[in-house]
C-alpha cells in the first residue's frame, strides 16, 4: 500500500504512531487481528520498520549492526540475510555511511526480510534515489509481496513510484485521509476537466475540488460521480500526481 | 534485556570508553578530593548520550521489539554496571594508597566509609540525571550539568564534615582497620542506597519517557 500526502501532512507521525512510538490523541492500531499495543512486542517481531533518512550509527559496520538487530528477533534467519547481502552487494565490512542512498535502503529491507517480517513499514524508502536505483527497489517490492505472504506500506512523494507497484494508495491531507481505495480505484473516482473561461460558472466551481485559471480556460479536478455525462467539458483521466495537486490547491479557492 | 545490554555494549557505549575507568588510577595521587577521580565517569556518560543522540540510537533501540521502557532499564543497567566497574577497578589502587600514604591532607582518606559515600554520590548523580534526560530524551547537556553541580556540593559538605567535625573525623576518616564498625556501616549504607534507588530512578525515567514523543 502506498502512502501519500504532502510534506507535514502527517505521514510519518502516522507511521510512528502505529509503532507506538508518538501517542496518537485517539484510535487503536490493530495489527494481524490483535491490538498493537497490547500486543506489542509480539507485533513488533514481524514488523520491519525503516524510518527514511534516518540511518543508525553510520560510523558502525554493517556486520556490527547486524550482530546487534539479529538478537532480537526469534526467526532471524542467517542463511537468509547471506543471501540478501549477496544479492545486493551488500559487503558487512563497510560502514553505513559508505554506502549510496539506494544501498541504505537495501540493507533495511536486507534486515527486514532476514527476521521475515510479515509487515514493512518503509517511510519514504525512495526519496534520494536516482531513477534506476528506484525502479530497481520497486521491483524488488513486487517480488516480496509477490506470494502473498507479505505486505509493504510506504510513505512516499514519488507519484509515479506508486503507480509503478502500489495496489492501494492512502492519501492523507493535515492527517486526515482523503481516500483509501484500490489503485485503479482511487485513479477512476477522479477526472481532470479542461473548459474555456465561459465554462468556468460558479455552479460547476463548486463541483471541482481544484482548479487553475490561466489566459484560454482552465483545468480542474472532480469526482467522476459528480460530473455529468453529457458534459461539454474536455475530461480526461487523472493521475496521482494531479489528484494530490488539486487537492492541495483546495483552500484557496 | 540481554540483547538491550549487549546493544548497549556493542552500539551506545563505545569500547574506548571502558579507558575512563582507569581514572581509577587517581587514587594514587598523594593527597587529593579522591572523589573527583570517580566523577570523571559522568563526563564519560556525557560524552555517551550526546554521541548516541547523533547516532539515532533512541529510535533504533525502539524500533526493535522491546517495549518503550525496556530501553530505559537497559541503560539504567548499563550506567549502574559502569558504575560499580569503576568502583571494583579503584580498589587495587585504594590498597597501594593506603599502603604507601599516610592519610589525606586534602580531603577524606580512602576507606572503607569513603567508598559508601561514593556509592551515595553515585546513587545522587542517577537520580537526577537520569529522570531529567528521559524527560525529553534529547537534551542531554542541562541533565549533566544539574547532576553534576549536586554532586559537587555533595562532595563538599561531606569532605567538609568528615574533617571539621571531630566525631565523624574520629570515625570516619580512620585508615586500617581503626573505627572498622562505623566506616562499615556507611559502607552497607551507601549499598543500600545505591541499590535502593536503583529501581527508583527506572521508574522515574520510564515514565517520563514514555510520554515522549519520538
Amino acid at each position: 500500500m502506498g502512502f501519500i500526502g504532502r510534506n507535514g501532512a502527517g505521514k510519518t507521525t502516522t507511521l510512528k504512531a502505529m509503532l507506538n512510538l508518538v501517542h496518537a490523541y485517539n484510535g487503536t492500531v490493530s495489527f494481524m487481528g490483535k491490538n498493537f499495543s497490547e500486543n506489542e512486542f509480539e507485533c513488533k517481531q514481524k514488523i520491519g520498520f525503516m524510518l527514511g533518512g534516518i540511518f543508525y550509527y553510520p560510523k558502525q559496520k554493517l556486520k556490527n549492526i547486524t550482530n546487534v538487530v539479529k538478537r532480537f528477533y526469534d526467526n532471524w534467519d542467517d542463511k537468509a540475510y547471506e543471501g540478501y547481502l549477496n544479492r545486493f552487494n551488500l559487503d558487512p565490512n563497510k560502514k553505513v555511511d559508505e554506502l549510496s542512498t539506494g544501498m541504505k535502503v537495501k540493507y533495511a529491507l536486507a534486515l527486514a526480510l532476514s527476521h521475515n517480517a510479515q509487515l514493512l513499514i518503509l517511510d519514504e524508502p525512495t526519496s534520494g534515489l536516482d531513477p534506476v536505483s528506484r525502479d530497481d527497489i520497486l521491483e524488488l517490492f513486487q517480488e516480496i509481496i509477490e506470494d502473498g505472504e507479505r505486505s509493504i506500506l510506504f510513505s512516499t512523494q514519488i507519484t509515479s513510484d506508486l503507480e509503478k507497484c502500489a495496489d492501494f494508495i492512502t492519501y492523507i491531507k493535515d492527517g486526515q485521509i482523503i481516500t483509501s481505495a484500490e489503485k485503479d480505484e482511487f485513479l477512476n473516482s477522479y477526472r481532470i476537466v479542461k473548459g474555456t473561461g465561459e465554462q468556468f460558472t460558479d455552479k460547476l466551481r463548486r463541483k471541482l475540488i481544484g482548479y487553475k485559471k490561466n489566459a484560454f480556460g482552465f483545468t480542474g479536478l472532480v469526482k467522476t460521480d459528480t460530473l455529468q455525462d453529457d458534459t461539454t467539458l474536455e475530461v480526461s483521466a487523472a493521475d496521482i500526481e494531479s489528484i494530490m495537486i488539486y487537492y492541495e490547491r483546495e483552500n484557496r479557492i | 534485556m540481554k540483547n538491550l545490554l549487549y546493544k548497549e555494549f556493542r552500539l551506545f557505549w563505545h569500547p574506548a570508553m571502558f579507558l575512563f575507568l582507569l581514572f581509577g588510577t587517581f587514587l594514587l595521587i598523594p593527597s587529593w578530593p579522591y572523589f573527583i577521580a570517580f566523577g570523571y565517569i559522568f563526563i564519560a556518560f556525557n560524552t555517551a548520550f550526546i554521541a548516541s543522540r547523533g547516532n539515532q540510537d533512541i529510535l533504533l533501540t525502539v524500533s526493535f521489539p522491546v517495549r518503550k521502557r525496556d530501553t530505559v532499564l537497559a541503560k539504567v543497567y548499563l550506567i549502574v554496571i559502569v558504575e560499580l566497574l569503576q568502583v571494583v577497578i579503584s580498589i587495587p589502587f585504594a590498597l597501594i594508597n593506603n599502603a604507601i600514604y599516610k592519610g589525606n591532607m586534602a580531603g577524606m582518606n580512602v576507606n572503607f566509609a569513603f567508598y559508601g559515600l561514593v556509592l551515595i554520590m553515585y546513587a545522587l548523580f542517577n537520580i537526577i540525571f537520569l529522570p531529567m534526560f528521559y524527560k525529553t530524551a534529547y537534551k542531554v547537556g542541562v541533565p549533566v550539568i544539574v547532576a553534576i553541580l549536586a554532586v559537587l556540593v555533595y562532595i563538599g559538605v561531606v569532605n567538609f564534615a568528615v574533617l571539621s567535625i571531630p566525631y565523624l573525623k574520629t570515625n570516619l576518616n580512620g585508615l586500617g582497620v581503626s573505627h572498622l564498625g562505623s566506616q562499615l556501616l556507611v559502607l552497607a549504607a551507601g549499598i543500600i542506597l545505591f541499590l535502593g534507588t536503583t529501581p527508583l530512578v527506572y521508574r522515574m525515567s520510564a515514565q517520563k519517557f514514555e510520554k515522549v514523543d519520538l
